[in-house]
């Protein structure tokens, strides 16, 4: 992974003893609360309904072992023994007290990590495929040009003060895992025939209140323009974006306003004066980035896995979670590991200290001493040899997080909702819960195939309900909270905004909606055909009758 | 006393008045002009080497316009006093002079010190600066 260089961790310093001097400015009146807001969410921290929210990034889902043990101190020394993991791949914080921040940031600063720019009106943390590096349908690993993005955007002088929020999602692969088409600004690597580099660009993707699918504004970019054109897209956006609404100040907004082809001719016109110029990638500074991120020392292992059937049929429960929490690698002799972070009685993507600590000391033992958090809100060990499964599962499992359900119903997205965000509408949290209460036999859910239940709390979407299979969205009627569910949300391949299927529920009929929904599917599916393919061949008609019948 | 930083010194604000770009686009004889993100600035780039003084006014210091219309005017040429002025905060200071402002019209009350703290906040960027020089990435 990338090792920071003195000057990224004088930086760091620097930001924690400038926060540090504007918290107590704040304190002492120095500066009014108007003021500090930017200030304190470009740090990361929100004020939230109990108590305020500390946001740590996580460079495009990468940690590294001292990383993850010294995250787990935090929590214990300053929160509640638990964090969050979000659906941008960072760890987020509910209970720290507002006067401890800079010292939190400190504690960070010390094994190279930071809050910056992981909330306010600026360019936020990149995120990334979850198995990049070692999926095997991957064209090229994103995560050097992740790294490259998150240098320039890192205190982007130009760009901290934007109409509203600016994500950027990168992929490398195939099929997209990074959700690009749902981003403010989308990359797909590629390579042409002469195996060259290039970037296809999406850009005013993006789910809340107004969800859109992103639009091409280039096929093919070649690598070494990818920074120029990002400044002229953002230079753009901060001068055209609409600022006199915030529910309309995305870019997405504004692309739609202009058409793609006039934003086109518009960042053309300022990418003339930037493209070739001082943040072009020369070949040096591209191969210094990817020297970064070069394979691990992965042993030439046989592709015998007999061993490993005979543990399997030895345990079911193994078993299981070799099916359906592994991956392949694109190394024989190795897999991908998924730990869920969806168990019952837990909110998704909450983690203990102790499953913290675990996962580190996992990471060490078996997988190069890095893991990943996904926006899924999981987290991966990449690199397991085959071999040492067993005894990985067997850790995992006495950790509470083994239960094999990647992919399933009950491997929800969620966001924290209204029992902690002060945005929400309705708490998302004990829907989820009833769901995993119902439907917590796996052998049913194996049977119903891959489905993505994605639940927000509000417009906002933080939980992704747009591209859910199944999407779930909290509303507010009259102080009353209510459930609207949508169908057929796909995040990829291609990408699809989910059909509201119609009038809302209370929490207590979720369960009962959804047992519903999936009977119709299960009366209605082809052989094999998975839930959101049956969801678009059939049309949400059926599902209304059943529903509403 | 209003004041104002110059090249990173504070000093007392003669209170001289600048012409906005309408009014200055009647008298363009004057070395120095005031906009906003509004306008349509980049006329005045045929005029650059003649100016001495370019103000650019934030209507309101969430809006960062400026700070692209800034570095516009320096991309485009212009070497004189690019000065902020209007509703930005101490706190934008650094990133105000990465965008190739020098000047900045103050509505707080500064001593040298927070001046001089706030424009040497941090000792490195990424970015590239002004002048042709490299992007920084530190790999």
């Amino acid at each position: 992974m990338y090792t920071y260089s003195n000057n990224d961790r004088q930086l760091l310093k620097e930001r924690v003893l400038q926060f540090r001097d504007q918290m107590k400015r704040y304190i002492a009146g120095e500066l009014t609360e108007e003021q500090f807001r930017p200030l304190r969410l470009q740090n990361g921290l929100y004020i939230q309904r109990q108590a305020p929210m500390l946001r740590i990034a996580v460079p495009y889902g990468l940690l590294s072992a001292s990383q993850l043990r010294k995250l787990a101190q935090i929590t214990r020394d300053y929160d509640k023994g638990f964090a969050h993991v979000s659906t941008r791949q960072n760890f987020q914080l509910n209970w720290p007290e507002l006067e401890r921040v800079p010292d939190i940031l400190s504690e960070l600063a010390e094994v190279d990590m930071h809050c910056i720019q992981t909330s306010g009106n600026c360019i936020r943390n990149t995120t990334t495929d979850q198995f990049a590096g070692v999926a095997a349908d991957e064209v090229e690993d994103p995560r050097p040009y992740c790294e490259l993005i998150r240098q320039w955007s890192t205190l982007h002088p130009e760009f901290a003060y934007l109409p509203r929020k600016f994500k950027i999602a990168v992929c490398g692969s195939e099929s997209d895992r990074a959700a690009i088409y749902s981003h403010d600004v989308g990359l797909a690597l590629q390579k042409n025939a002469q195996g060259e580099l290039g970037v296809r660009v999406l850009v005013g993707g993006g789910l809340g209140r107004t969800p859109v699918i992103g639009s091409v504004i280039e096929e093919w970019l070649d690598i070494k323009h990818l920074i120029t054109y990002l400044d002229a897209i953002l230079r753009v956006y901060n001068l055209l974006g609409r600022r006199d609404n915030k529910y309309k100040a995305r870019i997405k907004i504004l692309v739609r306003a202009m058409g793609i082809d006039a934003f086109r001719d518009a960042v053309h016109r300022e990418w003339s004066t930037l493209k070739d110029g001082h943040s072009t990638l020369n070949p040096a500074t591209l191969e210094a980035a990817r020297l970064h991120f070069m394979p691990m020392a992965y042993e030439t292992l046989p592709s015998d896995t007999r061993a490993l059937t005979v543990a399997a049929e030895k345990n079911q429960i193994f078993k299981r979670w070799l099916e359906h929490n592994t991956h392949d690698h694109k190394v024989p002799g190795y897999r991908t590991v998924t730990v869920s972070l969806k168990a019952k009685g837990l909110a998704p993507g909450d983690i203990t200290a102790e499953q913290l600590e675990l996962i580190a000391s996992l990471a060490d033992k078996y997988s190069f001493g890095e893991a990943r958090t996904t926006h899924h809100q999981n987290m991966v060990l990449a690199d397991v040899r085959e071999q040492d499964l067993p005894d990985l599962w067997q850790a995992l499992q006495h950790g509470g997080l083994a239960i094999a359900n990647v992919g399933h119903l009950t491997d929800m997205i969620c966001c924290p909702g209204g029992d902690f965000c002060s945005l929400a509408n309705a708490r998302s949290l004990p829907v989820a819960e009833a769901i995993h209460d119902r439907f917590d036999n796996l052998d049913f859910l194996y049977d119903l195939g891959p489905i993505e239940l994605n639940i927000s709390g509000c417009m906002n979407a933080c939980g992704h309900h747009h591209i859910g299979h199944i999407g779930i969205l909290g509303v507010d009627k009259k102080g009353q909270e209510f459930f609207q569910v949508s169908l057929g949300g796909k995040q990829a391949d291609p990408p699809q905004i989910g059909k509201i299927l119609g009038p809302s529920f209370s929490a207590q009929q979720i369960p009962d909606i959804i047992d519903k929904i999936l009977s119709t599917y299960v009366s209605l599916r082809r052989e094999d055909e998975i839930f959101v393919d049956t969801c678009h061949r059939v049309g949400i008609d059926p599902f209304k009758e059943s529903v509403y019948a | 006393m209003p004041k104002r930083i110059i090249n990173g010194i504070l000093v007392v604000d003669g209170g001289q008045s600048i012409l906005g770009l309408a009014d200055w686009q009647i008298n363009a004889s004057e070395s120095a002009v005031s906009v906003t993100p509004d306008d349509d600035y980049l006329t005045l780039v045929p005029y650059l080497s003649a100016l001495t003084l370019i103000a650019v006014r934030f209507a309101d210091f969430n809006d960062g316009r400026g700070f692209s219309v800034g570095r516009k005017l320096r991309d485009a040429g212009y070497r004189g006093e690019l000065r902020a002025t209007g509703s930005f905060i101490r706190d934008q200071l650094h990133y105000l002079s990465r965008c190739g402002f020098d000047g900045f019209a103050l509505e707080e009350d500064l001593s040298q010190e927070d001046v001089h703290a706030s424009l040497t906040e941090f000792s490195f960027s990424y970015q590239a600066p002004q002048e042709n020089s490299l992007q920084q990435f530190m790999l």
